[in-house]
């Protein structure tokens, strides 16, 4: 990370701070502490200050004690004490207190990896030498300035095709090299974990979770089959009326003094010992699996609704994952849907005899899917395991075959950010097309090929802007006309994006990436707008690249029958 | 917890006012800006 202009290795011989700011969840909190792990790693001379939210950051202190130089809380709950009562005046106050505290360290880089309002609104009233991430101006304009917040502002939980971890964007953003991972489970330490399995089966959504009856099959079938296997089933003391009505299905009747109730009964910390003992890790996408990954626990994660699993699988390579083939799957939270067909999708079948082959061989390959899991329970899942390439985490499929082509074209993405952005040469196999994925690839590719023109316009455009300017005699009713031109270049993405739906992470990234061009005049904004067309032209080019040079590959390895159907 | 007491919602509309004449906003107006959304987001996350 740069951290100044100068040529003096200042971070080398005083004690630069940062300062992370992060208000969002558990979840959250923890994969941000995995990503601050990575830069005490790398950079141990760094104070590292984390900025929180209090209801989140206290229960995990445990984990941030040993992270971060110090954390500073922020508690809602006393500023907004008696403010019904005392005004805003009062309210002010507090919040400015909490705000001179942070005066007191002299921040060099604040990094605020939560993209909501209040976060951004929060970095903008925190004095910085830098600012990397989401905050907002003077003009009430919020300026994300950095590459890699404007990609994950871009393409987080918009869809299904951003191929990155959340961990690895927080990495990328914070500015952490990719580095060799040093702690691996090895045979001893999953040796000494309790032969237990921590299962979390709820989720904050309904749509995110398994009714109970399903999770009662899939405990029934571990206990009947793996005799010295112990459970524990937790959650929060909202979620106990639910652990209930899973124990208290007749069908574990003979099994209840297997199955030890944790929900609601522990502190995150007790929580986190009772996951880092543990063998095992099964649940829904929660904080849970997080902290299975902190701890080095094998977790078995299923997927619903509107989970993506690229984006929040835990972070670690042994991580599996089991999410639906379903046509919404991943859907919104704001979708409304009565049937849940993904939650019908994935079989509890499919889940017990996962379990199974994690307890008795550690880890499950391709060969154990075929060997192990009936296919009649795999025709509508993907069965994911994670593991590292360039040392950023990748879910690969365990289940042979074509892969679909929203996961083609996150393979793509990843490769094609990585270089852009990142200028890390990424490899990767060229994909086995299905007939659909062709078929889409051809058209993706005539709608890469609008996008390389328009950003070929783009640039004229800039540049004719430019000259204008530079000439003995600017005229500004040309200046306009060219201006007009580059906004209905603008409009003209859109509609390719209406078109080409498998483009839309790169033509929202330019969208964010031209509404937050740096510069305090127009022939810097404008630089900085050829260079924009630049890049996505760039973007184009090689995702062209790699589209035609895969549909080559196809041709050449698939008879010519089943390409032309 | 909503405590849109009538000093904030007179600031709120202060800042709006700002906001459409593109006037600068100031420190105090962020802050202002910051504390309505934090407000709406626990009471959001107490429901």
């Amino acid at each position: 990370m740069k951290m100044n202009n100068s040529s003096a290795p200042k971070a080398e011989t005083t004690h630069s701070t940062i300062a992370i700011l992060q208000t969002t969840r558990f979840g959250d909190l923890i994969q941000t502490a995995q990503a601050i792990s990575d830069l005490k790693t790398q950079f141990p001379h760094y104070r590292i200050i984390l900025i929180a939210r209090s209801q989140f950051a206290k229960p995990l202190d445990f984990i941030f004690n040993k992270l971060v130089d110090k954390t500073y809380l922020l508690d809602t709950k006393s500023i907004f004490q008696n403010a019904e009562l005392n005004g805003l005046s009062t309210t002010l106050l507090n919040l400015e207190a909490f705000l001179h505290q942070l005066k007191t360290e002299s921040i060099d880089v604040l990094v605020n990896l939560s993209f909501s309002k209040s976060s951004a609104y929060l970095s903008s009233l925190i004095t910085s030498h830098h600012k990397i991430g989401a905050h907002f101006d003077f003009n009430n304009r919020m300026c994300i300035n950095d590459k890699w917040s404007q990609m994950l502002f871009s393409t987080v939980m918009r869809g299904n095709l951003n191929p990155y971890s959340l961990v690895d964007l927080f990495r990328n953003i914070i500015g952490i090299k990719a580095i060799e991972k040093k702690e691996k489970a090895t045979p001893v330490l999953l040796a000494n974990k309790k032969k237990n399995i921590v299962i979390h089966p709820f989720a904050s959504q309904e749509r995110k979770s398994w009714k109970a009856d399903k999770w009662v099959e899939v405990i029934y079938k571990t206990l009947k089959e793996l005799d010295s296997v112990t459970i524990s089933i937790v959650g929060s003391k909202s979620e106990f009326s639910k652990s209930q009505l899973i124990l208290d299905n007749p069908l574990l009747k003979n099994y209840s003094h297997r199955i030890t109730n944790l929900t609601g009964k522990t502190s995150i910390e007790q929580l986190a010992e009772e996951v880092k003992n543990s063998k095992l890790f099964v649940g829904h996408d929660s904080m849970v699996g997080h902290l299975a990954a902190f701890f080095n626990t094998t977790s078995l994660t299923i997927s619903l609704g509107s989970v993506r699993p690229q984006e929040t699988t835990p972070y670690h390579d042994r991580a599996y994952n089991l999410s639906p083939r379903t046509k919404c799957f991943p859907c919104f939270a704001t979708d409304n849907c009565q049937n849940f067909q993904c939650h019908h999708d994935i079989s509890h079948q499919a889940v017990s005899a996962s379990i199974k082959l994690l307890l008795e061989k550690n880890e499950i390959s391709s060969s154990d899917v075929k060997k192990y899991i009936s296919s009649f329970h795999l025709s509508a899942v993907n069965f994911y395991k994670a593991s590292f390439s360039n040392q950023q985490l990748i879910l690969e499929n365990l289940i042979e075959g074509n892969l679909d082509t929203a996961e083609i074209f996150r393979n793509f993405f990843r490769v094609t950010w990585s270089f852009i952005i990142s200028d890390i040469e990424e490899a990767v196999p060229f994909p086995r097309l299905s007939t659909s994925a062709h078929k889409e690839m051809l058209s993706t590719l005539s709608g890469l090929q609008h996008l390389f023109e328009l950003s070929d316009f783009g640039k004229r455009y800039s540049r004719y802007i430019l000259e204008e300017i530079s000439s003995a005699t600017p005229s500004i009713s040309k200046i306009k006309d060219f201006s007009k031109k580059i906004d209905e270049i603008d409009q003209l993405q859109a509609m390719v994006q209406k078109t080409s739906p498998y483009l839309s992470p790169f033509i929202d990234y330019f969208i964010v990436r031209k509404a937050n061009l740096q510069g305090d005049n127009i022939v810097k904004l404008t630089e900085n707008s050829y260079f924009a067309f630049e890049e996505c032209g760039n973007l184009s080019k090689i995702l062209y690249e790699l589209i035609e040079n895969s549909i080559t590959e196809f041709k050449i390895s698939s008879p010519r029958n089943e390409v032309n159907k | 917890m909503i405590f849109l007491t009538d000093d904030l919602t007179l600031n709120l509309s202060n800042i709006e006012n700002k906001i459409s004449k593109n006037e600068l906003l100031n420190d105090e107006d962020l802050k202002i800006l910051l504390l309505n959304i934090l407000q709406l987001e626990d009471s959001h996350e107490n429901e």
